[in-house]
């Protein structure tokens, strides 16, 4: 049905709790062990009084995990959640299960961006925001606006068209991108930060940064849970989506924007970390089936329960060397995802 | 609203795909209750009429009207509300229910909320109406293409839209669903929807449909009852084949054969 069905509550029940465990185990390994008692004190302090409150208070743990663990494992979750929804908008509109939030060239976009920025500065951080983080933002936004705006030929933009677009632009991003790492020293000498953004990870985040992307990306999550039924009506096609009584003009342009603003927040919040947009998606709707309103819940938890136990791993794995996150979530969400398609196909057909 | 007036009210349309011409200048007029059968050649311009009447098309030239006003002015949601269209096929990328297919048809009843339980009710009736409950809880992209079509008929009736325009909808379908769904097509249409349907087979049109337009390039080129419509001369121009035409169930409705291009020897 398209109401939320008793078992797909529960579903989305176990992926919550799921989601609250993997942020208390993320909050607690590390370099430095906090006890699950400790984090209780601290955000009884922090909720009762304020973070200084709690700094106040003055351990070590609490300070590490206010000012490292909380933003770290926050950032996790609102990266996987939004490339995980994100991941459905996109698969819904394109009608198309290889689509991912890169698709329309927010990645390629997001690389310029952070490329730039470390040419520029040279620093990898500036201003507490950071020069990158805005650049790659502004650059994955300017990249999709660019993509579909010449997809867009006599007031129609049909979605073979979008994905080749954004097929073309990327490529053609990414080759500048490599030009301006062989011609620019600066930049060759900034290659570790750039590593660093192209493969991802959440070493750098801040909370001011955390706090302005948040709500951000909570209105783009309430979105895209309040726009299921035109997504629903999307995957019969955009015939029959007009035949529903759908703007398809204007519903797409929202879908790709919200999309976009979601893809772009995580990515200036972490870099580029591939997969999980492709996954949580099929993960959730083998779960959960393809209506979007469930769906869009399911996936946005599972991405980011994902995520937060991927960061974890490539922070303990090697440690203390940290492995880029997105190389763990390739390693580890390939085979899951394998698994699922193989084992679990009989009830979901393409 | 005038009651002489026509429900659907096509002036003097044309439209092109690029230089293509697909619809030429047709004026058709169709009233409130009626059961119209399109007929025409393979590319003949049916379904580009109907997506013109649905509004999914804008005619270059002329203007399609509904209830006296034109299409582009009509809200999106209420003509939704009007009119629901059958398609000749629809894939889904990922494949949700037959009943989840056939609630889909109630959202522009139920624009962005969840299902009501009046929704469920117009769903699992309309299954029952096409006897496909058996289906409701099968995977669409399972389904044989003639489940398929009942499926996307059923999401159709789930909508309860006064005006039903179907391309084709029995063309997947055995002769015994083919006859079932246009007798239950002749059956809501009695209780007072207007259908048009794009139909490709001649003698069950003969039979079902009280008027049939016959549009061939683009061009409208006859417009009545069976008998008028149905005659040797005009289907032997139009289709450009060589036909035979009989009376088995009385001068009201001819049944067409193609004659065969080499007559096959009988031993």
């Amino acid at each position: 049905m398209l109401k939320i069905r008793n078992s797909q509550k529960f579903t989305i029940v176990l992926l919550s709790i799921t989601l609250l465990l993997s942020l208390l185990i993320g909050m607690s390994y590390g370099s430095v062990s906090i006890s699950l008692k400790t984090i209780f004190t601290t955000f009884t302090y922090l909720f009762l009084f304020s973070g200084d409150a709690a700094e106040n208070r003055g351990t070590i743990e609490s300070v590490i995990l206010i000012d490292i663990r909380l933003p770290r494992v926050l950032s996790a979750a609102l990266v996987g959640a939004s490339l995980a929804a994100s991941g459905v908008l996109f698969q819904g509109l394109l009608r198309n299960p290889m689509a991912d939030p890169y698709f329309l060239g927010t990645s390629a976009g997001a690389a310029l961006g952070a490329t730039l920025a470390l040419s520029l500065t040279g620093a990898p951080s500036l201003l507490g925001w950071g020069l990158v983080p805005t650049l790659a933002f502004a650059g994955a936004i300017v990249t999709v606006t660019a993509v579909y705006l010449m997809a867009t030929i006599d007031g129609t933009t049909p979605v073979i068209r979008l994905i080749l677009m954004g097929f073309v632009v990327s490529a053609v991003l990414m080759a500048v991108v490599t030009l301006l790492i062989v011609l620019n020293s600066k930049l060759q000498l900034n290659l570790r930060h750039l590593v660093a953004f192209l493969f991802g990870g959440f070493g750098t985040n801040n909370w001011h940064q955390i706090l302005t992307l948040m709500p951000v990306i909570f209105i783009g999550l309430a979105y895209a849970t309040a726009t299921s039924n035109i997504l629903n009506a999307f995957s019969l096609g955009e015939e029959a989506a007009y035949n529903m009584g759908i703007h398809v003009r204007r519903h797409k342009a929202l879908i790709i924007i919200v999309g976009s603003i979601l893809t772009s927040s995580a990515v200036s919040l972490s870099g580029l970390i591939g997969f999980i947009g492709l996954m949580a998606p099929h993960a959730a709707r083998i779960a959960i089936g393809p209506d979007h309103r469930p769906l869009i819940l399911a996936s946005s938890l599972a991405g980011a329960t994902f995520m937060v136990f991927s960061d974890l791993i490539a922070r303990i794995a090697l440690a203390p060397t940290e492995i880029p996150v997105g190389v763990i979530t390739a390693i580890l969400g390939a085979p899951l995802l394998l698994y699922l398609l193989r084992n679990r196909a009989n009830t979901y057909e393409f | 609203m005038n009651s002489n007036e026509p429900l659907f009210h096509l002036m003097e349309i044309s439209y092109k795909y690029h230089r293509t011409t697909a619809v030429a200048g047709i004026t058709l007029s169709i009233a409130a209750g009626e059961f119209v059968g399109l007929i025409g050649p393979n590319g003949s311009g049916k379904t580009t009429l109907l997506r013109l009447m649905s509004g999914f098309m804008q005619p270059y030239e002329g203007k399609v009207c509904l209830d006296q006003i034109p299409l582009d002015q009509w809200p999106l949601k209420s003509l939704a509300q009007n009119i629901a269209v059958v398609p000749q096929q629809v894939t889904i990328p990922f494949s949700f229910t037959g009943k989840q297919m056939v609630l889909l048809g109630r959202i522009p009843h139920m624009g962005l909320s969840t299902p009501s339980p009046k929704d469920h009710t117009a769903a699992v009736q309309s299954l029952e109406l096409i006897d496909a409950l058996d289906l409701a809880e099968r995977s669409y992209n399972t389904l044989s293409s003639g489940e398929k079509q009942k499926i996307i008929l059923a999401q159709a009736m789930a909508r309860n839209s006064r005006i039903l325009l179907l391309d084709e909808p029995i063309s997947h379908l055995d002769i015994k669903w083919q006859t079932q769904t246009l007798q239950l097509l002749s059956q809501i249409n009695s209780q007072g929807s207007t259908i048009i349907t794009a139909i490709h087979d001649l003698n069950l049109a003969a039979i079902y449909f009280p008027r049939l337009v016959l549009i061939s390039q683009g061009q409208l080129i006859a417009d009545g009852p069976p008998s008028t419509v149905l005659t040797k001369q005009l289907l032997e121009q139009v289709y450009e084949t060589a036909i035979a035409i009989h009376y088995p169930f009385g001068p009201k409705y001819p049944q067409i054969s193609p004659m065969p291009l080499e007559v096959p020897t009988v031993n």
